[in-house]
């Protein structure tokens, strides 16, 4: 008899919790953890919202989920995908969960990575002791970003594009203990980076040019699906470049028969997590989208090939 | 945190273990609150173990070793440096999967 075998594009709570559910189903499974093993969470601090884990660290989370995955069998290979259709070719069945990357705003920051420019200030804010940094964004991780500098740096400065906050209330109540360590521009816009590394920072203050010194810059400003590589396949996206699953399509009021909610248009591949899910975006809604994606797998593989019905799990 | 094959490198021995290696040495600067690097920190396993007796590979605390971690200016983990003949021949910043370090490492053997 073939194995089943299905390939896990990303690691994140998504991809891991359907590699748990595929691996524990005996299907013979493979992640792809990509370029960010782990995913967003690893770059956050602490989890306290994550029901049944009162408090743990984003990476400690991470950690204990993949070790989850593959003490069921699951594989980890530490690569990229870039070609569907070859994976395709390889594997049974597909689940899509790449989740999402950073947004950056295509001002030539990418030249300053690691030379004071970061999107990740959880993790490099240790390397701006005494120095006085910038964060761009006006949402709950440009809050997080802000206060986790504070640690170390002189002095942060958030600069907001609008002129009020997108963050949740909590987030801007956790502000007011750091008012002493960091200022809030508002209705301002990052124009320009200037330095051999990150030395002056030209802003446009509603509608006033001004520049800036600042030793530091972080980016908090979203992110974009991470599917790109999806652009030259048969995956049906949106405009924004999320997946289209059959879920999905159905709560745009597109009227079809939702036989696998977690299926996209190609038969096989399945999309759990934020590369789909642009409203909720959380690690627990990302659990539970690749559980879906695993059962809903598990059962078109089934269904596919009855010669293995015997195996099949029901519930 | 390290691999059996992996060297633990810190401000003392960097210049036996790097500078005056006769073999190449790629070294990752990490810290335990990186999440990112402790996610990577596997594969750096898999690449000391699987280039083992053509390639040192260790791994750098930057916290505990902040001598060397200026010294080559890191601001930016993970970053992972690759050293031939006691000088910077390549550098990475930010993890991008196991064929990127494997590119650096193939530069060099």
């Amino acid at each position: 008899m073939n194995k089943r075998k299905v390939a896990i594009v990303g690691s994140g709570p998504a991809g891991l919790a359907a590699a748990i559910y595929t691996s524990r189903a005996e299907i013979d499974t493979v992640v792809y953890a990509g370029e960010e093993p782990g995913g967003q969470l690893t770059k956050t601090t602490e989890i306290e919202n994550y029901p049944g884990v009162v408090r743990k660290t984003g990476p400690e989370l991470m950690v204990t989920m993949t070790q989850q995955a593959t003490k069921f069998g699951a594989r980890i290979e530490y690569e990229t995908v870039t070609d569907l259709d070859k994976l395709r070719s390889e594997y049974d069945a597909v689940i899509l969960a790449m989740g999402a990357s950073p947004r950056l705003l295509g001002i030539g920051e990418e030249k300053y990575w690691g030379k004071g420019f970061s999107t990740c200030a959880v993790c490099d804010a240790a390397f701006y002791k005494g120095k006085n940094v910038y964060v761009v964004g006006g949402g709950d991780s440009a809050i997080e970003d802000a206060t986790a500098l504070t640690k170390f740096a002189s002095h942060v400065t958030i600069l907001v594009r609008g002129d009020k906050w997108r963050a949740s209330v909590a987030m801007q109540k956790r502000l007011e203990n750091y008012q002493e360590q960091i200022t809030v521009m508002w209705k301002t816009n990052l124009k320009e980076i200037q330095g051999e590394r990150v030395e002056k920072l030209v802003l446009d203050v509603d509608g006033v040019e001004k520049t800036v010194e600042a030793e530091g810059l972080f980016f908090a400003i979203g992110h974009i699906p991470a599917t790109g590589f999806l652009k030259d396949s048969n995956v049906e996206l949106d405009h924004e470049g999320y997946i289209l699953t059959q879920a999905a399509k159905s709560l745009q009021g597109v009227k079809l028969k939702v036989e696998w909610p977690t299926m996209t248009n190609v038969a096989g591949v399945f999309a759990a997590g934020d590369c789909v899910d642009h409203r909720y975006r959380q690690a627990g809604t990302a659990v539970g989208m690749g559980i879906a994606a695993a059962l809903d797998c598990e059962r078109w593989l089934n269904f596919r090939q009855p010669e293995n019905s015997e195996n099949r799990i029901v519930g | 945190m390290a691999g059996a094959n992996t060297v633990t490198l810190t401000d003392q021995n960097f210049n036996d273990q790097v500078l005056k290696s006769d073999k190449p040495v790629m070294v990752d600067f990490w810290a335990t609150w990186c999440g990112p690097c402790v996610m990577a920190g596997p594969v750096v396993d898999e690449l000391a173990d699987e280039y083992m007796g053509k390639v040192v590979v260790g791994k750098l605390d930057v916290d505990a070793n902040q001598a060397t971690a200026q010294r080559y200016g890191v601001m930016s983990i993970p970053t992972v440096i690759m050293f031939k003949d006691g000088k910077e021949v390549a550098r990475k910043v930010g993890f991008a999967g196991k064929p990127m370090y494997e590119g650096l490492i193939k530069q060099v053997i």
